[in-house]
């Protein structure tokens, strides 16, 4: 029955990347302004070169086939060249995606600890106003404004700000997740407060400190799903962070290709994100069939 | 199934995370051993005196790594370094000089006909020595895919200029043209004709240059890497056939917003900043930076859709209606040049005009002469330039004051350069040529030119244009110069505004810096303290 | 209520007010330009100085907040609109058409906000409109999610059964059930986006997605006034102090109201 299930979660999100693949694909031609426009900038081209280059990026074939050839590529592993730069678009997109993956598992990890931390000065201290201060002041602004204020705050100290390195859109990203972490494991906390397992660790005479590491350790896999999930959305996402500090991450990659118009980026990072969304949607959606049925049972 | 311990999930997807992750180093790691590129350089390092990296933060990326597909300034800033043309654009006592560079000498031998020498000791970055079949094999591919370079050595009909380029031995070619075209020297002065090794111009004769392994020039400094959107580095080449840079590395970090490429110098980071806004610059400077500035060839304007409003009178008045003085002094800073003339008087042969002084009555006049009244117009502009959008929003208050109501509608760049360019789709849109000589700024505003956004036309003024490229005799070809000039400055297709300067903040220690014009750092000369 | 819910109704209603009515504050106008006066710092005469373009930055405040709740609302229903009615729609009707709006929903889902906003801007050009259209349609899919697996819910109650037992309709069932239940549902939900709105907005802004000057918004005066923050830094600190205070205020309500409406509903008061 398991298997069954994993069987059918699959094949709906290859369905969903081959479709989500080919609606971009499609808007993106829609467009005005296009990748000869972008090559050639302000200046015009006659008809013969114009056609050369279009037929060499495959641009004068029926759309259909377009996308079909397209994802007969894909499973080949040729992501074609981009059309803006000097590189093959896997290498481009590849790049992008480890830079963007370590700075989401980084970002993840950090205000994981940052989270527990605030959560075991609040549970297990009693420092509530502290513990509740952070994650309000971190959710009251969203990572964009926060990335500014940072930026800001880094040149106003003279402390130089390593553009294209991890450590601003990481520290922006970890300031403006604690609020929405935060929240996610308090309530978790709360909940498995409420068991009765702690009631009777407490009758045992435990400390409060023992008592909320066991609680931690059984709210850790619900609050690694959620997680798992969103740190799947800052690997898309966090581009506000890269653009400001110019970290070479999927986010500056998919605003740059979008003003050059390179489609074969831009289909080979949908095609990622795709795959990266739609994975951890599946092995989430997985993880939660596991954890039913023993949030019912008795530990 | 149902007992599973849970430990085993947890275990499991902790696992699976530290997995990615490690996969994900592992992979990287070895896709970086794959694209490892060799070269082997036989050249012995010669003792030299202190040579000191160098990191310049500027605005935009390199669209290409193509110097005969460079457009932007970034392309020519960059790859300018790496590649060079037969002649040279120098700045001398304020005025611009097209000397000869890659050429020892050259002569015309007729109108139509042109014998250039090469020098006998320039090598490429791959060791290759240059001889004259790199040359023509690197015109004859500018000519036939560059798209400045077609511009740049086309007449208004589109027929090549260069009609046969001819090899006489290693060093020496000739140039024989199929009329005579008098800008011949300063158009080859362009990055857009410059000259690659022939066995790269063949191998991408139909199609830009992809691979960074054949970004080959004779440049000072040679390509090392490039990480898209993020940084160039390029190092000093060590058999470079003239005066060596003092510079060992030299990094372009790309930043694209202006506070970041300040926070860079002021921290440190960078040595160089580009891109200046001239209401940063007390700021920079009562924080011990030192500020160089020079007036541009970017030539500021609105330009007018001359389809759209084919009335002089409706044009001339938009020019009166707008206070150049007020924009240059108090959104400027003073940093700008008001544009009494169609090109940046640094370029020889440019003339100062009757400016379109500032008179709202005139202006009103004019219009009511028109019968224009009651009309919105649309302003595109880029947001490329944040001095343009603040700049559109000032005109919109100017043309309001005169009765004109105006929507401003702002685009992406490549989006605005269709709709100006290639769609003249709009009734006044904001943008600046930065012209590398003055017939290329006049051939803008010819019938059909590519660049002609107004699609102003006026076959007087482009008989004018065909003219000066073959008047032989200088002081007939200046009269026709002004002519040109006069009658495009009064048949104003476009709001004649300023010319920007450009602005670079550079740390104390960073002496010898020149700008060209052009928005090009010039690296010759500089040392680092 | 405590004491931080009584000061979020606060901010949240003085700055409803001077939204609605900011010409009762100031005089001048947000967009009037005046070179010879730019940048310059707090005075009498303008109470929070002049911004780049020598316009009044209290008034442009003022109408900031306005046009930035204007976006957020806007976008809200919007979402709020297309969610639950596709939602509702998918679970009762079911089968094919069911599969089909949930796999749309899911990769409008899967695109990140910023490349629809890129898309539209190119296409239709930004503005207030295209801004508010760009965040609904990235919300939307939460409220689909939500109102198709409530009313899944609802729909296998017995009370439903026993209603189609005695005879009613099926738009009947719809309207007075599910409808009822999935409202709530939504409101609440919409409450807690409703920060969020706002917060996507200054995101798109400060990238320039979002509303383009000279209409001011929360957001653009963010992505404006940064590139200042060197020689007039105050003018940061006003949209951003702003901004902080209107999300934490508007997250603290949400709890409250979240809490609130889960009690009553518990208690089937709903």
């Amino acid at each position: 029955m398991m298997w069954w299930l994993i069987a059918k979660s699959i094949a709906k999100t290859f369905t969903l990347i081959l479709l989500t693949t080919a609606t971009i694909y499609l808007v993106a031609r829609a467009f005005p302004g296009d990748p000869i426009t972008v090559l050639y900038g302000e200046q015009p081209i006659s008809d013969e070169v114009r056609k050369a280059v279009e037929s060499r990026l495959g641009l004068d074939k029926p759309l259909y086939l377009q996308i079909l050839i397209y994802w007969r590529r894909v499973f080949t592993g040729d992501w074609g060249v981009s059309t803006f730069f000097a590189k093959p678009v896997f290498q481009v997109v590849f790049q992008s995606f480890i830079n963007s993956l370590k700075l989401a598992v980084s970002a993840t990890v950090l205000t994981t600890l940052v989270c527990v931390l605030l959560a075991y000065l609040s549970m297990a201290k009693g420092f509530k106003m502290l513990s509740s201060v952070f994650p309000t002041l971190s959710s009251s602004m969203p990572a964009a404004v926060w990335g500014v204020v940072l930026m800001v705050f880094a040149a106003y100290l003279k402390i130089p700000i390593g553009f294209g390195s991890m450590s601003m859109p990481l520290l922006t990203l970890v300031v403006a997740g604690t609020g929405v972490f935060y929240r996610i494991l308090q309530s978790l906390l709360e909940k498995t407060f409420s068991e009765p397992f702690v009631e009777m660790y407490k009758a045992f005479g435990m400390s409060i400190e023992k008592i909320f590491l066991k609680a931690l350790r059984y709210a850790m896999p619900v609050y690694l799903t959620a997680t798992f999930y969103r740190m799947g959305l800052i690997i898309a996402g966090a581009m506000a962070t890269e653009v400001i500090f110019a970290y070479p991450g999927m986010g500056l990659l998919l605003v740059q290709a979008f003003s050059s118009r390179d489609y074969p980026v831009l289909i080979g990072w949908t095609t990622i994100v795709s795959v990266t969304l739609s994975v951890l949607n599946m092995v989430s959606d997985i993880l939660h069939i596991y954890m039913d049925p023993r949030l019912r049972g008795v530990v | 199934m149902r007992n599973i311990n849970k430990n085993i999930v947890v275990i499991l997807v902790i696992a699976f995370v530290i997995i990615m992750f490690l996969s994900a180093f592992y992979a990287y790691n070895i896709h970086r051993v794959h694209s490892t590129v060799t070269i082997t350089y036989t050249y012995t390092y010669s003792v030299t005196s202190r040579l000191s990296p160098l990191t310049i933060a500027i605005s935009t990326d390199i669209s290409t790594v193509d110097i005969h597909f460079a457009t932007g300034v970034a392309d020519f800033e960059i790859l300018g370094k790496v590649y060079e043309s037969l002649f040279k654009i120098v700045l001398d006592n304020g005025k611009l000089e097209y000397v000869p560079w890659l050429v020892k000498y050259y002569k015309q031998l007729n109108d139509t006909t042109w014998i250039f020498v090469i020098r006998d000791n320039i090598y490429f970055h791959n060791g290759k020595k240059l001889d004259a079949w790199d040359v023509k094999a690197s015109l004859e591919r500018s000519m036939r895919i560059s798209p400045i370079g077609r511009m740049l050595l086309r007449d208004s009909s589109g027929n090549p200029i260069i009609s046969d380029i001819t090899v006489l031995n290693s060093t020496a070619i000739v140039l024989k043209l199929s009329k005579p075209f008098t800008p011949l020297v300063e158009h080859l002065a362009h990055l857009a004709t410059a000259i690659m090794p022939r066995e790269i111009a063949e191998k991408y004769w139909n199609s830009p240059i992809n691979s960074t392994a054949d970004v080959i020039g004779t440049g000072p400094f040679r390509f090392i890497s490039y990480e898209k959107g993020s940084k160039i580095v390029l190092a000093r080449f060590d058999g470079y056939w003239s005066k060596k840079p003092n510079i060992s590395l030299l990094t372009y970090l790309i930043l694209p917003n202006p506070s970041a490429r300040i926070s860079a110098v002021l921290s440190g980071s960078a040595d160089i900043a580009v891109g200046i806004s001239p209401d940063d610059v007390s700021k920079l400077r009562s924080s011990g930076i030192s500020i160089y500035n020079v007036t541009g060839v970017r030539l500021v304007l609105v330009a007018i859709n001359c389809k759209r409003i084919p009335d002089v009178r409706i044009r001339q008045a938009l020019n009166y209606a707008i206070d150049k003085k007020a924009i240059v002094k108090d959104l400027l800073n003073g940093f700008a040049a008001i544009a009494n003339s169609v090109a940046s008087p640094v370029f020889p042969n440019v003339y100062t005009m009757n400016p379109y002084e500032y008179n709202v009555s005139k202006a009103k006049e004019l219009l009511k002469e028109a019968g224009f009244s009651n009309k919105t117009l649309k302003l595109l502009v880029s947001t490329r330039s944040a001095k343009d959008i603040q700049l559109a929003q000032v005109i919109q208050q100017y043309l309001a004051a005169i009765g004109i109501n105006t929507e401003i509608i702002q685009m992406e760049h490549t989006a605005f350069l269709k709709k100006v360019f290639r769609e003249h789709d709009f009734d006044l849109a904001i943008y600046g040529p930065s012209p590398s000589s003055l017939y290329y700024a006049l051939t803008y505003w010819r019938t059909n030119a590519s660049l002609n956004g107004p699609q102003y036309s006026n076959p007087v003024y482009d008989k004018l244009l065909d003219d000066i490229a073959s008047e032989v005799n200088e002081s007939k070809r200046a009269l026709l110069y002004k002519e040109a000039q006069e009658i495009l400055w009064s048949d104003a297709p476009a709001i004649w505004l300023y010319y920007e300067d450009i602005i670079v903040a550079a740390k104390p220690s960073i002496k010898g810096l020149q700008i060209l014009p052009f928005q090009m750092l010039v690296l010759d000369n500089v040392l680092v303290d | 209520m405590n004491i931080w819910t009584k000061i979020s109704i606060v901010v949240l209603v003085v700055e409803a007010f001077l939204a609605a009515f900011p010409q009762l504050f100031s005089h001048y106008s947000p967009t009037t330009i005046d070179l010879t006066n730019r940048l310059a710092p707090p005075s009498i005469a303008h109470f929070l100085g002049t911004d780049t373009l020598g316009r009044d930055v209290f008034i442009r405040l003022l109408y900031a907040i306005r046009y930035s709740f204007t976006v957020a609302s806007f976008s809200l229903v919007l979402s709020l609109s297309i969610g639950l009615l596709m939602g509702s729609l998918s679970a009762i009707v079911g089968g094919f058409a069911d599969s089909m709006l949930s796999t749309l929903f899911n990769i409008l889902y899967i695109i990140p906000g910023f490349f629809i906003a890129i898309a539209l801007s190119i296409l239709i050009g930004s503005g207030l409109t295209t801004t508010s259209i760009v965040i609904g349609l990235s919300l939307a899919p939460i409220f689909y999610r939500l109102c198709r697996s409530a009313a899944k819910e609802i729909l296998t109650q017995p009370y439903i059964e026993a209603a189609k037992a005695l005879g009613a309709s099926t738009n009947w069932i719809i309207f007075r059930y599910v409808g009822k239940e999935l409202f709530y549902i939504a409101l609440t939900t919409a409450i807690f986006l409703l920060s969020d709105a706002i917060a996507f907005e200054a995101s798109l802004s400060i990238l320039g997605l979002g509303v383009q000057p000279p209409t001011p918004t929360l957001g653009n005066m963010i992505a404006e006034y940064k590139e200042y923050v060197f020689t007039s830094p105050h003018l940061l600190i006003y949209p951003v102090m702003v901004i902080a205070t209107t999300i934490a205020s508007l997250n603290t309500l949400a709890n409250e109201v979240g809490k609130k409406l889960n009690v009553l509903m518990k208690n089937s008061l709903l």
